[in-house]
C-alpha cells in the first residue's frame, strides 16, 4: 500500500506505540526512544526518523521490507516479526500480535487526542458520495478531516485517523466491509458521535447471502456509539424497510430518519426537478420547509445522500443558510458521474461502483438525461461483481429494468452476463423488447 | 438493441458503439473500476477526434 507518510498529529517514539497497541520493545531496539511524525506501511515512502509499520498483505510482506525501510530512514519498526538475520541496526521495533490491529489501536488513540468529533457512513451504495457530501456540508463552518477516496478498510481507516490534523473539529470516515464483524471493528476506533447508514443493497451477496444478514453488518455501526446513554445519533434511510423497521430496537441515543418516500421521516425530500447539471428540491424537516435546496449532481440517489448530510449539519449545529452553502460546494469523487459532450454525444461517465442499486440509478439518471436533450438513451454497463449465487438473476433483472426504463441501445460486457436470449450468430445482437419478454422468472422455469 | 461483447478488445467494443449512436444521444458509462470501460472511451474519443 502506497500511503506515502502519514503526517501524526503528535510525536510518538516507540514506548508510546508499545502502550497504546499493546505490544512489546523488542531487545534488538536501538533504545534511541526518538519520537516520529510520519507513519508508513510503504517502505518506498519510508523517510528521515518515520515510523514503518509492517504489513503481511496477499502480495507483499512488509516484513520482508523492514530492512529496506531502515535504509531508507525508518526509525521506529512497528512488525509482528523481525526477519531472521536481518536486524533492523538503528531502529527501535515494537512486536505486536497484528500490525493491523495496532494500527487500529493507534487510530483511535489519534482520534481521542486531536478531541475531533467524529461522523462514520456506511451502507452499501453512496458511501463515498454520502461521506463528500457531509465534509463539504460541515467545512462551510468547521474544520474538517475525511476519509481521502474510499480508504475504508481496517487498514485504510485507521490511516485516516492518523493523518489527522491538529485542530480538526470534525473528522468524517467511511466505513466498508465485505463481512460481518467488520463495521463493528471499524466503528469501534471512530466511536461515532454521528453515525450514518446509506441504504442496504446486494454487493457482498456472495458473502453474507442475504439482504438481512448485509443489513445486520451495517447496523453494527452502532456498536462504537455508546450505546442508549452516550449521546451518538444514527441516521438511517427511512425508504428501506430493513432499517427503518428496526429504529426502535437500535442500542444507541437517538435515530435520525431520512427519505424520499416515508411521509413519516424526520427529514424528507419533496419536489426533486432538475437544472442543468443539479438537481433542486425542497425539504421538509422539523416542522418546516427549505426550499430550492440546490446540489451540483443528477439523480436520486445523490439527493439521498445530500439528504443525510443536511441531517448531519443539522445535528452539527450549522444554519440551514450554512448547509446550503456547503452542499453547493459538493465536488463529487474521482471517477464518479462525469456527464460531457463528446462530438455530439452526451457522455455520463461512472466507472467507479457497479452494484444493480447504482446501476439503476446510473439508468435513471440516463433516461432523465436523453428525455431532456432529446436523444437515444444508451448504455454500456460492466459486470457486477460478489453476487453469488444471484449474480446471473440480478443482471438479468437488470437488463429487464434497462429495457423498461426505455433505453435503446444497451451493450454489457462481462462472463456475468448472460447472451441475449434470442440471439444467434456472432454479434449476440437482438431487440431490447427481448429482454422484457424474456424475464429472468419464465427463463428460470 | 442489446448486444453481449466479448471482453478484451476495446476497438471492436468502441468501433460498435460508436457505429450505433448518432449525434444527441446520451450514452451512460457503467462499471466497477474497470479499466476495460475506460478503455473503450478513450477509444471513442481518440476515434472521434480524428
Amino acid at each position: 500500500m502506497n500511503d506515502n507518510g502519514i503526517g501524526l498529529i503528535h510525536p510518538i517514539d516507540a514506548a508510546y506505540i508499545a502502550n497504546v497497541t499493546g505490544g512489546a520493545l523488542h531487545p534488538v531496539s536501538g533504545g534511541f526512544g526518538k519520537s516520529a511524525e510520519t507513519l508508513t506501511t510503504d517502505s518506498r515512502a519510508a523517510s528521515d526518523g518515520c515510523i514503518f509499520a509492517a504489513i503481511a498483505g496477499e502480495n507483499f510482506d512488509g516484513h520482508d521490507y523492514i530492512a529496506s525501510a531502515v535504509s531508507g530512514g525508518a526509525r521506529i519498526i512497528i512488525a509482528e516479526r523481525l526477519p531472521e538475520g536481518e536486524l533492523p541496526i538503528g531502529a527501535d521495533v515494537v512486536i505486536v500480535d497484528s500490525t493491523v490491529r495496532a494500527l487500529g489501536r493507534l487510530g483511535a488513540d489519534a482520534i481521542r487526542v486531536s478531541g475531533a468529533k467524529t461522523v462514520a457512513v456506511t451502507g452499501s451504495v453512496g458511501k463515498t458520495t454520502t461521506k463528500e457530501f457531509i465534509a463539504a456540508c460541515l467545512s462551510s463552518k468547521y474544520r474538517v478531516h475525511k476519509t481521502d477516496g474510499n480508504k475504508n478498510n481496517e487498514i485504510g481507516l485507521p490511516l485516516t485517523a492518523l493523518s489527522i490534523g491538529e485542530g480538526t473539529e470534525y473528522a468524517v470516515f467511511e466505513c466498508g466491509m465485505s463481512a460481518l464483524g467488520e463495521i463493528e471493528y471499524l466503528s469501534n476506533i471512530v466511536k461515532p458521535n454521528i453515525g450514518v447508514i446509506t441504504n442496504i443493497g446486494t454487493s457482498h451477496m456472495e458473502s453474507l447471502g442475504s439482504r438481512e444478514n448485509i443489513a445486520r453488518a451495517k447496523l453494527e455501526l452502532v456498536s462504537g456509539m455508546g450505546g442508549r446513554d452516550g449521546g451518538g445519533v444514527l441516521v438511517i434511510n427511512a425508504d428501506e424497510p430493513l432499517l427503518y423497521g428496526v429504529r426502535e430496537t437500535l442500542d444507541v441515543g437517538r435515530v435520525v430518519t431520512a427519505a424520499l418516500h416515508n411521509r413519516a421521516a424526520d427529514y424528507r425530500a419533496v419536489n426533486l426537478r432538475r437544472v442543468g447539471n443539479g438537481t433542486v428540491f425542497d425539504l421538509i424537516y422539523n416542522g418546516r420547509v427549505a426550499t430550492n435546496i440546490e446540489i451540483p449532481a443528477i439523480g436520486v440517489h445523490n439527493v439521498y445522500d445530500a439528504l443525510y448530510a443536511f441531517a448531519v449539519g443539522i445535528l452539527c449545529g450549522m444554519s440551514e443558510a450554512e448547509i446550503r452553502g456547503g452542499l453547493r460546494g459538493f465536488r463529487g469523487a474521482a471517477m464518479r458521474q462525469k456527464i460531457y459532450d463528446e462530438h455530439g454525444i452526451t457522455i455520463i461517465e461512472d466507472c467507479y461502483n457497479a452494484s444493480p442499486e447504482s446501476m439503476r440509478a446510473g439508468i435513471d439518471v440516463l433516461i432523465s438525461l436523453a428525455k431532456e436533450r432529446g436523444g437515444r438513451p444508451a448504455a454500456l454497463l460492466g459486470d457486477m461483481k460478489e453476487l453469488g449465487e444471484y449474480s446471473r438473476l440480478l443482471h438479468e433483472q437488470l437488463g429487464v429494468y434497462a429495457a423498461r426504463a426505455g433505453v435503446k441501445l444497451l451493450f454489457t460486457y462481462g462472463p456475468r452476463w448472460p447472451s441475449p436470449p434470442s440471439a444467434t450468430g456472432s454479434g449476440r445482437k437482438t431487440c431490447m423488447s427481448t429482454l422484457t419478454s424474456a424475464t429472468p422468472a419464465k427463463r428460470a422455469r | 438493441m442489446y448486444v453481449n461483447l466479448d471482453v478484451g478488445d476495446p476497438g471492436k467494443t468502441g468501433e460498435m458503439i460508436l457505429g450505433a449512436l448518432r449525434p444527441g444521444d446520451v450514452l451512460l458509462v457503467k462499471a466497477s473500476r474497470a479499466v476495460a470501460a475506460e478503455a473503450v472511451l478513450e477509444y471513442m474519443k481518440k476515434k472521434n477526434s480524428n
